[in-house]
């Protein structure tokens, strides 16, 4: 039995992933009645590192010490990106008020003060990124000399300690590694009921138990990113006292815990903001009654009509569904918004998978004004009040750049404090 | 004759009763109680004596059926036994006399009464109907009643209007002569006994009141006034012109073996008819119920003679809780009332076909052992008890839960060729056929987010095969068989949350349902085939 039901608000959140979490995030601190919808799930795949910029140029191959020095360079090159639509202040102010966010749903992130942090991975390499979660934070302890505990859980994929050791040997020769058998598990072990398990006293003594041999020789310990779910850090404190030692996360594969518990945070703040979430759900062609949005979203079991002033375009990339690939040419998936895109197919890829500038795809997407609204090929606003953000957006590479985070978030809040400043002074 | 019969019969009855006991031993060997089970002495009396259990059942059945057995215990003690009851209770006992007259009319008006009340209720009970097998079972009992019944009155009406018979008792219990008296007292019994003379006799007042004072002096000591045989007397004023006819054949004679052999049939078939739930019921009310504390001990507590007490009444279908889920799938074996007739017959004939087999597993399957049936059941059978150690048997017999069949075959079995066969036919109607169309499942990107998120794999850890993405995984391997028969499919709990959570939005639990009737399908199909290789082989 198929029930309607009908919403109005100020605005609708079309994506449930990073950068819908923040536009939803900021509309509804400013108190703006918001809906969403989306599967919030693709959050599992975010490593929980807010990246702002690791790389530019791009054919340097380098990383970036200093996203400024990177940021005045590419702002001035490339015109079409993000970055290039809006000062280096409104990116600070919008990881600002993600800080605080999270900070206020429990999650506490660190933003250095200055320059790019170069976070230890699971591949036995460094990440560039800016702002990064406290319980992977000490991972700034690591220098070359530090006599350096690498703990794994035997039965969890994708997190070798030995080979992060092997790898690492050659400017970190005193790293020493415990492989833990985690009682009542033989076989596969889930980051997610692993991480659970952290936040289990009892687990914690054993897991301290078998640390101890190595209390003497070391003053520095990695574990995978697999300390709790829901109060990470004081699991991580929690062991800290009973071992004594200085603890950091190593991000690692998807599923990855940091970004659970981002999922959770946001989840969890944003459903306190009184925003409606409506999960899993799928959009059909939107159609306009006046300035009015209205949005038909069809729900497992529940058909739901939105009449929304604004709307904010969060529907990510290829995987997402934000865009979809044609045999000719790409498409945006909701609106039908034009979309910048090479002139054929055969310009898509390089021939060289690693060429230096990038496939042309990845700077594919939708183009936008300097508040995002999605502009056509002239440069006129197709919507008034619709606004494109996150990885959606053209001429943004995210991936090499390591820029994802920032792009998102700078996005997001750009155009919802826009559609606010809108609404409130009667435009 | 009579004695030679009635010896006869009185033998060939105890052994009958002494085969079935021997029978229900042998075939309950292992299901004679291993655990004492003390006597429930106060359910045998009230239920057997009362029928309290039927009586809180239903109030119109308790009705009926208490018309038939109070109309028929009075007749056999007073009546059948006479010579060894009434004439010593009462020393002016004569059947013809009132009360005894009157009583043995109301008390045979009464079995018809509740015969034809049972009859009525077998044809339009709508909780029976489905069973049509079983909607008319026991009714060679109900119709050899009726028979005697029949019989006896039929017995009872000739014999008023016979005239031989009259002439007869007239020779032996007068001295009255050829003549006028003789005629008077004809006239008198004409009137008032019904008596049907060949000769038309003139009618006056005076040969009247000659008649009575001859019936004063020779009969009224044994006879009452006709009325009270109320039933008999009605059947005799509308008899009419074969009246003369069944007179002058001795009608009186010849029915009166055939009601005592009516009688001895049924003294004979006692043990082998539904006259056998009298002693059974008794019987299986004295059993404990069986608890769990039994089932720990891992005995077998149900007799089969307690289950034979069983008289097909449906009453435990009408108040069964899935029944639903016959309504939806057909399978009359959900129904409590049919499935113990199976299980009777499964256990003393051994004659139930793989597939009949079958059905019982799965409708055994469905009892949410609720007790309902337990509670209600007038013959005071352990109904649960029974649903509890049924699985045990059809176990041994090559029928398992589906579950644990999946769980014990070896994997080579699944690929058999006739199952092969039924699959090409399509036997397998899935609604959705996700499991058949790629797109349903080529989308995952083996994330393992499904995995992380399943309470059953956070539970049993590695007590479940394999995790639900590796179930897409198998099916993207075209592996569809070999899926189906993971123990994931059996123990996922259907909570969705993989589904909630598929970053690729693929119908994971959907799926995994599927996969789980294929499975249920298969296992179905193969437990038949296995079972009739092994019949075939011996």
């Amino acid at each position: 039995m198929k029930d309607k039901k009908y919403i109005t608000c100020d605005i609708t959140v079309i994506g449930a992933g990073f950068a819908g979490m923040v536009a939803a995030a900021r509309a509804s601190a400013l108190g703006l009645k918001t809906v969403q919808t989306g599967n919030s799930s693709h959050l599992y795949f975010a490593s929980g590192l807010f990246d702002f910029l690791g790389v530019y140029p791009l054919h340097s191959r380098t990383v970036l010490q200093d996203p400024l020095t990177g940021l005045s360079l590419l702002q001035k090159e490339m015109p079409g990106h993000p970055y290039s639509k809006t000062s280096l202040e409104a990116i600070l102010k919008s990881f600002d008020f993600l800080t605080r966010f999270l900070q206020s749903a429990g999650l506490n992130y660190i933003k250095p003060e200055k320059g790019n942090r170069s976070v230890l991975t699971s591949a036995g390499t460094f990440k560039p990124t800016c702002m990064i979660p406290e319980t992977i934070s000490k991972s700034r302890l690591l220098k070359n000399d530090t006599n350096l505990l690498l703990v794994d859980f035997k039965g969890l994929k994708g997190f070798c300690a030995r080979q992060i050791a092997d790898i690492l040997k050659k400017n970190y020769p005193n790293i020493l590694t415990l492989s833990v058998e985690v009682p009542g598990k033989n076989g596969d072990l889930n980051p997610t009921h692993l991480a659970t398990l952290f936040e289990d006293s009892s687990f914690l003594k054993e897991l301290a138990t078998q640390i101890s041999p190595f209390l003497d020789k070391v003053e520095l310990m990695g574990i995978p990113a697999v300390c709790g779910v829901n109060k990470s850090l004081e699991a991580l404190t929690r062991l800290e006292k009973m071992t004594g030692l200085d603890i950091f996360e190593i991000p690692m594969m998807p599923p990855s815990i940091p970004g659970l518990r981002l999922k959770n945070a946001f989840e969890k703040k944003l459903a306190k903001n009184k925003v409606h979430f409506l999960s899993q759900a799928k959009i059909k062609p939107p159609r306009f009654n006046g300035s009015e949005f209205v949005l038909d979203v069809m729900n497992q079991n529940m058909e739901t009509q939105i009449r929304s002033r604004g709307g904010i375009l969060a529907t990510g990339r290829f995987p997402g569904g934000g865009l979809h690939a044609q045999r000719g040419r790409i498409q945006e998936t909701v609106f039908n918004l034009p979309v910048y895109q090479p002139d054929e197919r055969s310009l898509w890829h390089h021939l060289d998978f690693f060429e230096k500038q990038g496939h042309l795809i990845n700077t594919a997407g939708v183009e936008t004004d300097s508040v995002f609204r999605p502009v056509d090929t002239h440069g006129a606003i197709i919507y008034e009040n619709l606004y494109a953000i996150g990885t959606i957006l053209a001429h943004n590479d995210w991936v090499r750049l390591k820029s994802g985070s920032g792009v998102s978030a700078l996005s997001a809040f750009t155009a919802v404090n826009d559609f606010y400043k809108k609404s409130t002074t009667g435009h | 004759m009579f004695q030679i019969t009635l010896y006869t019969s009185l033998i060939l009855s105890t052994a009958g009763l002494l085969f079935q006991v021997y029978r229900f031993q042998k075939k309950g060997a292992s299901g004679v109680p291993k655990l004492k089970l003390s006597l429930n002495l106060k359910l045998v009396l009230f239920n057997t004596i009362f029928q309290s259990k039927l009586f809180r059942a239903s109030k119109t059945r308790w009705a009926v059926h208490f018309l038939v057995l109070s109309g028929f215990s009075y007749l056999v003690f007073f009546h059948a036994l006479d010579e060894l009851t009434a004439f010593n209770l009462f020393q002016y006992y004569q059947p013809t006399l009132d009360p005894f007259q009157f009583l043995r009319n109301f008390a045979g008006f009464l079995v018809l009464a509740g015969c034809i009340g049972f009859l009525f209720r077998r044809s339009f009970n709508t909780r029976i109907k489905p069973d049509n097998k079983l909607k008319y079972k026991g009714i060679f009992s109900i119709i050899l009643i009726l028979l005697v019944i029949g019989s006896g009155f039929m017995l009872e009406t000739v014999k008023i209007i016979s005239e031989p018979a009259f002439l007869e008792m007239v020779e032996d219990y007068s001295d009255l002569d050829e003549g006028t008296d003789l005629d008077h007292l004809k006239i008198y019994w004409e009137k008032n006994y019904h008596v049907v003379f060949k000769e038309t006799l003139l009618i006056t007042e005076d040969a009247l009141e000659q008649g009575r004072r001859l019936n004063n002096d020779y009969c009224l000591d044994c006879h009452s006034k006709i009325n009270s045989a109320f039933v008999s007397k009605a059947f005799a004023t509308h008899l009419g012109k074969p009246a003369n006819f069944l007179n002058h054949y001795r009608a009186d004679n010849w029915l009166y073996p055939i009601h005592y052999l009516l009688s001895f049939l049924m003294l004979i078939s006692l043990p082998f008819s539904r006259f056998f739930h009298m002693l059974l019921i008794p019987f299986a009310s004295a059993q404990h119920k069986v608890t769990n504390k039994h089932f720990q001990k891992e005995a077998v507590f149900i007799h089969p003679a307690t289950f034979a007490a069983c008289t097909n009444c449906g009453i435990c279908s009408e108040v069964c809780s899935v029944y639903p889920n016959f309504l939806i799938t057909g399978n009359k074996q959900i129904l409590p009332h049919s499935k113990i007739e199976s299980a009777r017959k499964m256990i003393f004939t051994g004659h139930l076909n793989p597939e009949a087999l079958n059905q019982l597993q799965l409708g055994n399957d469905e009892c949410t052992m609720c007790n309902n049936c337990t509670n209600i059941c007038p013959s005071g059978i352990d109904l649960q008890g029974l649903w509890k150690t049924l699985p045990k048997t059809l176990h041994k017999m090559g029928y398992p839960d589906n579950y644990t069949f999946v769980k014990d075959k070896a994997l080579q079995d699944w690929g058999n060729k006739e199952l092969e066969k039924d699959r090409a036919a399509g036997t397998y109607g899935l609604t959705q056929n996700l499991t058949g169309r790629v797109y349903s499942f080529e989308n995952c990107v083996q994330c393992t987010i499904c995995t992380n998120v399943c309470p059953v794999v956070a539970y049993s850890g590695n007590d479940n095969d394999m995790t639900p993405q590796q179930i897409m995984n198998l099916l993207r391997l075209g592996k569809k068989q070999t899926a189906a028969e993971t123990r994931m499919v059996w123990n996922c709990l259907t909570c969705y949350l993989c589904q909630e959570h598929c970053p690729s939005e693929i119908k994971v639990a959907d799926i995994i349902i599927e996969l789980r009737n294929i499975s249920n399908q298969t296992a179905e199909r193969l437990k038949i085939m296995t079972t009739a290789d092994k019949a075939n082989t011996l």
